[in-house]
């Protein structure tokens, strides 16, 4: 993400299993983001209850590292024959490249995140993979993963808590994204879910061009740390990329990996795990 | 970033690192070094690659054209220099990177397509870094055909001397040995205090960076824009060293600058008690393709940075 960290660690912030207002989100229709109160100036505009359905397939993903606390990146719940496929950053998995570190350990998605509140409930990851370029070179251009999680503790799949959202392949990369993330680092707090809306895709960033793989894709969003691994959604609930990094300026766009043959193969990789 | 390119900037920061030092103030460097050079650290690397082809050849306009393989890119880079200036254009597309052929085409200033024949008696073994390199020479033959933006330079031509270079192992230690003194020496030159004046502006994928360097050595300018069409990323970059640097007042609330050519104009420099600045003025910079392109404007952030 910004400055090219690719996960940022924030302190454990333990919070009551229990939705917003004490209660399992019902679907409601509100708003997605606060009209009018541009917090911080920035585009990545707060949602207002991210329980609703079209939000609620996106959560935040936290990776335990002992003392260290939890890394935190974002993710978007894909619909799937075992209802249990979280897409996520490659380096949200792994560190990339052949002597690329896998974060097997204690990795969970929890969907519809804020404050601490599981409203959906801990869906932890059971089976972890990268696109197979990601591991080898590091190419960002391949900067994409995918998880199968576990059931929550109320024993539901991911599928049938939260639903998920279509997934696409080979489509022009000249789209309108919704950028979905849970930004951590400054100015945002990792505890909230965030949007930029009618995000118009900008070019490639001329990095893109020396790595192997597709050109990746840029769209305007003031994404941080923590907002990796963030779902690109196209048409409603599709999805069409995933966040991966940005550079430190403050304009920077918000660049992410193109869905080609090679993430559609880890996507039918992910679907047959059961 | 390609060796080339990243040698295009690391010329830039090495202009300044020798006369003057960026690289040493840790305070100054993050703030005047462009973003995009800076947003370079931390990044993966590109893969290595496993052999550089190229050739060179002399084109309109006294510039010389290089085409190149790194990475996934086929690259073309018109560069035109002399003792203290140096500019180029680089245009970077996907293509076939393979050692033995370059085919690309560069959006709408045309294409290259050419294979290479190696010469019978042309191997040769180099050491670079500590690294044992194998060049084959030979030539290449098929087809260049590319005319720059307004025709700023023009070549078409189906043969070529160029080589392509492979790894070979490494090299005696002895031949990459830097001496103590000489290690001294370029630390102390890092630590050398410079003043820095930066601009930057972005829009969307396309950068733009001008900066200039007081040193006691002397000065330097490295201007700076990269931006993408479609499958066609361009770069263009001008460095000169000498000059008149920037001139700052006792307050650090003022500056203006008039960099030598292929600069034009001045920058001005405004400070204001918020913290808040402003850049304008007529600068400019010629580089190859996009002459005048402006330095100055409200898009650009502007920051200076002066020692006590």
């Amino acid at each position: 993400m910004r400055e090219a960290k690719p996960l940022e660690v924030e302190a454990p912030r333990p919070g009551p299993l229990r939705g917003p207002d004490g209660q399992r989100g019902a679907p409601r229709r509100i708003a997605p983001a606060v009209p009018g109160r541009p917090d911080f100036g920035s585009d990545f505009e707060q949602v207002v209850d991210p329980t609703t359905p079209e939000f609620r397939i996106h959560g935040a993903v936290f990776v335990a590292l002992g003392i260290f606390g939890y890394a935190r990146c974002s993710g978007t719940a894909v619909r799937s024959g075992n209802e249990s496929v979280v897409f996520t950053a490659g380096h949200c998995v792994n560190s990339g490249g052949r002597r690329g570190r896998w974060l097997r350990s204690r990795w969970a998605f929890v969907p519809a995140y804020r404050y601490g509140q599981r409203p959906f409930g801990i869906f932890p990851a059971k089976w972890l993979d990268t696109t197979r370029q990601w591991r080898a070179s590091g190419s960002e251009n391949y900067d994409v993963a995918a998880a199968v999680v576990g059931r929550n503790q109320r024993g539901e799949t991911l599928g049938e808590a939260v639903g998920g959202a279509g997934i696409a392949f080979n489509l022009k990369p000249k789209q309108n994204f919704t950028v979905h993330g849970y930004p951590a680092a400054e100015p945002f707090d990792g505890e909230t879910q965030r949007v930029c809306a009618a995000a118009e895709y900008l070019g490639h960033d001329p990095d893109s061009f020396l790595f192997p793989g597709p050109l990746n894709l840029a769209v305007h969003c003031d994404v941080t740390g923590g907002a990796s691994g963030g779902g690109w959604t196209i048409d409603g609930e599709t999805l069409d990329s995933v966040t991966d990094y940005g550079y430190s300026d403050d304009k920077s766009p918000d660049f992410g990996a193109y869905f080609g043959k090679e993430v559609a193969r880890l996507y039918q990789r992910a679907e047959r795990v059961r | 970033m390609s060796r080339r390119i990243a040698s295009i900037a690391v010329l830039g920061l090495l202009l300044i690192g020798r006369g003057t030092q960026a690289a040493a103030a840790p305070a100054l460097l993050p703030q005047i070094v462009p973003p995009r050079l800076l947003s370079e650290v931390g990044k993966p690397v590109p893969p290595r690659p496993l052999f550089d082809s190229s050739f060179t050849a002399s084109a309109s306009g006294g510039y010389k054209v290089k085409v190149f393989t790194f990475g996934s890119a086929v690259i073309l880079e018109v560069d035109r220099r002399d003792r203290r200036r140096f500019s180029a254009a680089v245009y970077l597309a996907r293509g076939v990177a393979v050692p033995r052929r370059l085919q690309a085409t560069f959006g709408n200033f045309g294409k290259v397509s050419m294979r290479f024949r190696p010469a019978k008696n042309g191997g040769q073994s180099l050491c670079r870094f500590g690294e044992r390199l194998s060049r084959r020479h030979g030539t290449y033959v098929g087809e260049l055909d590319f005319k720059g933006e307004d025709g700023y330079v023009a070549i078409d031509l189906h043969r070529a001397k160029g080589s392509i270079v492979t790894p070979a192992g490494r090299c005696p230690r002895s031949r990459h040995h830097l001496t103590r003194a000489a290690a001294e020496r370029a630390i102390e030159a890092l630590l050398e205090p410079a003043s820095g004046l930066a601009a930057n502006a972005r829009d969307g994928v396309a950068t733009t960076s001008f900066l200039s360097i007081k040193r006691k050595t002397g000065a330097a300018f490295l201007a700076f824009h990269q931006e993408t069409h479609g499958k066609l990323a361009i770069l263009r970059v001008a460095i000169v060293r000498g000059g008149k640097s920037f001139h700052v007042n006792e307050a650090v609330t003022t500056a203006g600058v008039s960099p030598p050519p292929p600069f034009h104009g001045t920058g001005r420099y405004h400070a204001e008690p918020d913290g808040t600045s402003t850049w304008s003025g007529p600068l400019s910079v010629d580089f190859p393709g996009a002459p005048r392109f402006p330095l100055t404007g409200p898009d650009f952030e502007a920051l200076i940075d002066v020692p006590f």
